[in-house]
């Protein structure tokens, strides 16, 4: 998810409790039913608590095909990268 | 440094691993439309040189076919260098550079000859083209562990490809 994480980068996650929602902006990670496990950003909730998911980059997936994604499969919250040369904290990308 | 400890930790236990890919992780790849895209450059070439040859031919007819060709010949060279982009740049990673570090060059190779294959007309410049494409094929195979095969294409402009056998 460039300029986001390099490839090889690992990730410091914080699991999300039960009940607890991640919010818009927050990089997440998501047990998608048809992309396995992936890091995407929350781009917004729909009325009915289904979670829209988006990449950082122009060239990321679609929204539309990220498609919706149900509360159980938010898994966890990402809160360190450890790459190779830094560590940095993963930020709400819409608090910036 | 805590990098290089988590690395360590995560060949003797390796935590989960998760895509955070831009494109739809679809693990996709194969070299064969920059191959052909890199024959069809050559074809347009050829197209053009005979159309120019043509003594027969009204001049309005042969501007149209070189303009046509011209803006193949565009768009296929194009499709290289998008194609080899994608491949070296989604697909390639630290293993594969590792056991084929000439491959950094050998990309850089295809877009510098595409653009030239855009600049001009020469044959040798397209022929070059196919010939790196080919060997990026090579080293694109080898990566999976799949053998190639080198056969002549059965249609103009009839050069050799670099095919996989599976």
């Amino acid at each position: 998810m460039a300029p986001g994480l390099d490839d090889g980068d690992f990730a410091l996650a914080r699991r999300l409790a039960p009940g607890q929602t991640p919010r818009i902006g927050d990089v997440v990670l998501v047990s998608h039913p048809r992309f396995g496990p992936i890091i995407k950003m929350v781009d917004g909730v729909t009325d009915d608590g289904l979670y829209r998911l988006s990449g950082t980059s122009p060239a990321s997936t679609s929204r539309e095909d990220l498609g919706l994604i149900q509360p159980q499969d938010m898994i966890a919250r990402l809160v360190l990268r450890i790459s190779p040369g830094a560590i940095k904290p993963i930020s709400n990308l819409k608090d910036q | 440094m805590l990098y290089s400890v988590i690395k360590a930790f995560d060949r003797v236990a390796p935590v989960a691993e998760a895509e955070a890919h831009c494109d739809i992780p679809c693990k996709i790849y194969d070299p064969a439309v920059a191959q052909i895209a890199a024959l069809s450059v050559v074809r347009m070439m050829d197209i053009m040189k005979e159309a120019s040859e043509k003594t027969d031919a009204d001049a309005l007819t042969t501007a149209n076919t070189l303009t046509r060709c011209v803006l193949q010949k565009e768009e296929e060279a194009e499709k290289v260098k998008k194609e080899i982009r994608v491949i070296w740049g989604d697909y390639f990673k630290a293993p594969q550079f590792e056991k084929h570090p000439n491959a950094h060059d050998l990309a850089h190779q295809i877009m510098l000859k595409a653009s030239a294959c855009k600049q001009g007309t020469s044959r040798a410049d397209g022929e070059a083209l196919v010939d790196l494409v080919n060997q990026f094929a090579a080293v694109f195979w080898d990566t999976k562990g799949v053998a190639t095969e080198r056969k002549t294409c059965p249609y103009p402009p009839s050069l050799e490809v670099v095919r996989p056998v599976l």
